[in-house]
């Protein structure tokens, strides 16, 4: 009969085999994995159908990116501190909306682009400090205020437009979803925007490095002085400002309000994220390694499009990538340490 | 003629980049209890992790019952009567007590494929009165109940062998050193079974083995070092085979202790909080005050709640004249009160940060320049602190994982250097340290007390207790029970203070 005697001793030693065994490929693992698996999956859509490599799709893969890319930082810093955004979609889908409307409302003022983003980055702020205070003071946890949340922005966006799409040809609006800037498409300039500003904050910021301490440990942080509170609300404000500015650029591409603009986004940006290299558990890992797996997983879809798998097998597929991914994302900081 | 139970010859063991045994020899007599000594990295845990079926040895040979066996897992050597009790319990808070005493051998209680639950609680309960206690109900969720007795599972689990096997052989790897650890009712139910189990006691804390143990094996860098007899030496010889030279009076640094001022930087008035009342103290500058205490005295509460991290239910805290109401850590840490938890494993320093990030977290909004962390500043704090304290590793770049137990807590201690704090709440400090790092952290001690830093030493060890303090404050069922000066030259005995807890 199996022996479960799993006792701290045990732990320890296991830990210690554990650890000698993972060390030696966790880091070539998370260092070199994510990026191989890209190149790899570039060439296997390659040979199965050339198209893949063209210009042509490459700035199409590049626009597909970009949405996600702007969630998918905000993301980063929600699991780098071990909690989870499942409200992405309803900000998203809610933003989506409300930029359209208010863009077609002022439609006649020149800025109405600027203010409907403006807008909605300011509801996204909002839907983050609520998911931020209920999580920080009132101590539940981040999958279910963020569940709850979620439904409140689906719902309140199914409410205004009564489920149908609304139109929107305001080319203030829209040059965020399809101009470009100096040749360069403008959704393409925004995520390369969001993933410095990523990458900034969690470097040389006291933001970023907060976060890394909460994930890291947070019982340290604490000890150790950390407005920890503080910090978990500012992670999920910015996780929400940004679903909110993904939302109006969703509406500028597609061009109108939808209400399941959001939709499947979620589990894009937790799988790019840790495919990336950020595991669940958080505390290590960072937007540079988000940027990788957020081309992975358009990579992934854009790919499986162009060999003509069907939309629902795609959603089939990219469920088991997922889980592999997250499978050999060794949790390493959720194997204890200490002597 | 004497009777081996179990005999270890010539086991040799080699990790990557370094010899952990040497040729080391065991032996443990039937019924007696063996203390097994050394610094960390002298060897013990793996020599044992050899015998219980961890690690496969390279060499030597290990005899049970003049039998050679090797086993091959931790199952394996559970089937042959070896286990071993851990620092933490190891039991599952989730199932009954009578389940994790049983754990892996329900089918001993298998009738028709159904366990049989009458029968394994009343056999558990056999094995508990084994142990002498009969406050533990079988039938109770194991994480309901109290610390101390979820570590008698263990070892009732381990003497649960004993009608399987035979004699058992159970190792108890510091069994001590962890956080609410009742020492009597442990010695008492080991005493007892020493008529059918033979022990290998491993202890960082001499006085205990020396309490409790009948021979006692020294090992050094991996080699045997020395073979006594419990009662025919003592602390001072065993620390002067353990580290190769004497060193009692330098180890607590006495002669450097120093009258400290009057000056009162911390009062706390009829302070209660969570598990003591009515505490009435004073803390001056440069002073280290000792707290000691049995466990359920609150002494370790009342470090966390000076602290911010429990809340004040009545009384004062005045700090510095003025009244303090720290509400949560990070208020105590802004007026300069610092806190080492003994738990360094949730509370010490974050595992996979850098050196220099754990070093830096207390002062992060010092290390700004226009906002944004200045890096060499970062890098210079940390190098001069890793020099100060000399900590080793690689580089302040080094994730602080790979630092070994001592230099992790000089990092914890490291952290409120930088921050400068004026009072440090120690909680012991110097827990699960080998003996060259202790003595590098009272010496640190005393050199900031003779700075003017005041210091609460929080410990359960008496020596430690009475060495480094100024004056003791013994704490017993949450409330003080005496004060005692220590000063130096003049200090109390280890009874005359034992007798106040």
């Amino acid at each position: 009969m199996k022996n479960e005697n799993t006792s701290s001793g045990e732990k320890t030693m296991q830990r210690d085999a554990l650890r000698q065994f993972f060390g030696s490929v966790s880091k070539p693992l998370l260092l070199f994995g994510p990026p191989s698996i890209l190149v790899g999956m570039i060439i296997f859509f390659t040979t199965l159908n050339p198209r893949f490599a063209t210009t042509q799709n490459l700035e199409s893969l590049l626009r597909q990116a970009a949405v996600l890319s702007v969630v998918a930082v905000g993301g980063t810093f929600v699991i780098m501190i071990g909690s989870i955004d499942l409200s992405v979609e309803g900000i998203v889908s809610l933003s989506c909306i409300i930029s359209v409307l208010t863009a077609n409302y002022f439609s006649s003022c020149p800025m109405s682009g600027l203010l409907a983003v403006t807008l909605t980055i300011f509801i996204g702020t909002l839907f983050g400090l609520v998911n931020g205070a209920l999580l920080s003071k009132a101590k539940l946890p981040s999958f279910l205020v963020t569940l709850g949340t979620m439904a409140v922005g689906n719902g309140a966006g199914l409410l205004i437009t009564g489920g149908y799409t609304v139109p929107c040809y305001v080319a203030s609006f829209r040059w965020f979803g399809v101009g470009d800037m100096l040749g360069i498409p403008s959704l393409g300039v925004f995520a390369i925007i969001m993933f410095a500003l990523g990458i900034f904050l969690q470097t040389y910021t006291r933001f970023g490095r907060s976060a890394y301490a909460i994930g890291g440990g947070e019982r340290v942080a604490v000890m150790s002085g950390v407005s920890v509170e503080k910090y978990k609300i500012l992670v999920f404000v910015l996780a929400g400002a940004l679903s909110g500015f993904a939302g109006a650029l969703v509406g500028a591409r597609i061009g109108a309000a939808s209400a399941v603009a959001g939709s499947g986004l979620v589990l894009d940006a937790i799988a790019a994220v840790v495919m990336g290299g950020t595991p669940l558990t958080g505390g290590v890992g960072g937007v540079h390694r988000t940027i990788i797996g957020v081309f992975c997983i358009t990579v992934l879809s854009n790919g499986l499009n162009i060999i003509g798998v069907s939309p629902h097998m795609q959603v089939v597929v990219k469920g088991i990538v997922v889980i592999l991914a997250v499978a050999a994302s060794v949790d390493r900081s959720k194997l204890p340490f200490m002597k | 003629m004497v009777d081996e139970v179990l005999e270890m010859r010539g086991i040799t063991k080699t990790f990557p980049g370094v010899k952990a045994l040497d040729n080391v020899s065991l032996e443990l007599r039937k019924n007696e209890i063996l203390g097994l000594v050394g610094e960390n990295g002298a060897g013990k845990s793996t020599l044992m992790k050899i015998l219980i079926g961890l690690y496969p040895k390279d060499s030597g040979e290990i005899l049970l019952r003049n039998e050679e066996i090797n086993p091959k897992n931790v199952k394996q050597a559970f089937d042959y009567g070896i286990s071993m009790v851990f620092q933490e319990p190891a039991v599952l808070p989730n199932i009954k007590v009578a389940e994790n005493i049983f754990l892996g051998y329900e089918e001993r209680f298998l009738r028709n494929g159904i366990i049989d639950w009458e029968k394994m609680y009343k056999e558990a309960g056999k094995q508990l009165e084994k142990l002498g206690i009969r406050a533990i109900n079988p039938k109770a969720i194991t994480g309901s109940i109290p610390f101390w007795q979820r570590q008698m599972i263990e070892i009732a689990r381990a003497i649960s062998l004993e009608d399987v096997v035979g004699e058992p052989v159970i190792i108890l790897d510091e069994p001590t050193s962890s956080l609410s650890v009742d020492r009597v009712n442990l010695f008492e139910a080991i005493r007892k079974l020493k008529e059918k189990a033979s022990f290998i006691f491993i202890s960082h804390r001499l006085e205990e083995v020396l309490e409790l143990t009948d021979r006692i094996v020294v090992l050094k860098n991996g080699k045997n070092a020395g073979l006594t007899t419990t009662n025919e030496t003592d602390i001072k010889e065993l620390h002067a085979i353990m580290i190769g030279r004497e060193r009692e009076e330098a180890y607590y640094s006495e002669d450097q202790q120093e009258a400290c001022g009057d000056e009162v930087v911390l009062s706390l008035e009829s302070l209660s909080g969570p598990y003591f009342k009515d505490v009435t103290l004073q803390l001056h500058k440069g002073e280290i005050l000792g707290v000691g205490g049995v466990v359920g005295s609150g002494k370790s509460f009342l470090g966390r709640t000076l602290f911010g991290d429990l809340k004040v239910s009545g009384g004062r805290i005045v700090l510095n004249g003025k009244e303090l109401n720290p509400k949560s850590a990070s208020d105590a840490v802004k007026s300069d009160i610092a806190y080492v938890s003994r738990d360094r494993h949730e509370e010490g320093l974050i595992p996979y940060f850098r050196v220099k990030w754990n070093l830096t977290l207390t002062i992060l909004e010092r290390l700004l320049k226009n906002g944004l962390i200045d890096f060499r500043k970062e890098k210079e704090t940390a190098n001069e602190l890793v020099s100060r304290l000399s900590i080793l590793t690689p580089s302040v770049d080094s994730l602080s994982v790979n630092l070994s137990g001592g230099n992790q807590q000089k990092v914890v201690l490291g952290k409120w250097l930088a921050r400068e704090s004026k009072i440090l709440v120690l909680d012991e400090p110097a827990r699960g340290v080998d003996v060259g790092v202790k003595a590098e952290i009272y010496r640190l001690m005393r050199m900031l007390a003779k700075q003017g830093v005041s210091i609460v030493l929080i410990s359960d060890e008496l020596p430690e207790l009475i060495e480094m303090s100024h004056r003791i404050i013994t704490m017993k069922d949450g409330r003080i029970s005496q004060v005692l000066e220590a000063a130096r030259g003049q200090k109390p005995s280890e009874k005359e203070v034992f007798q106040y807890m």
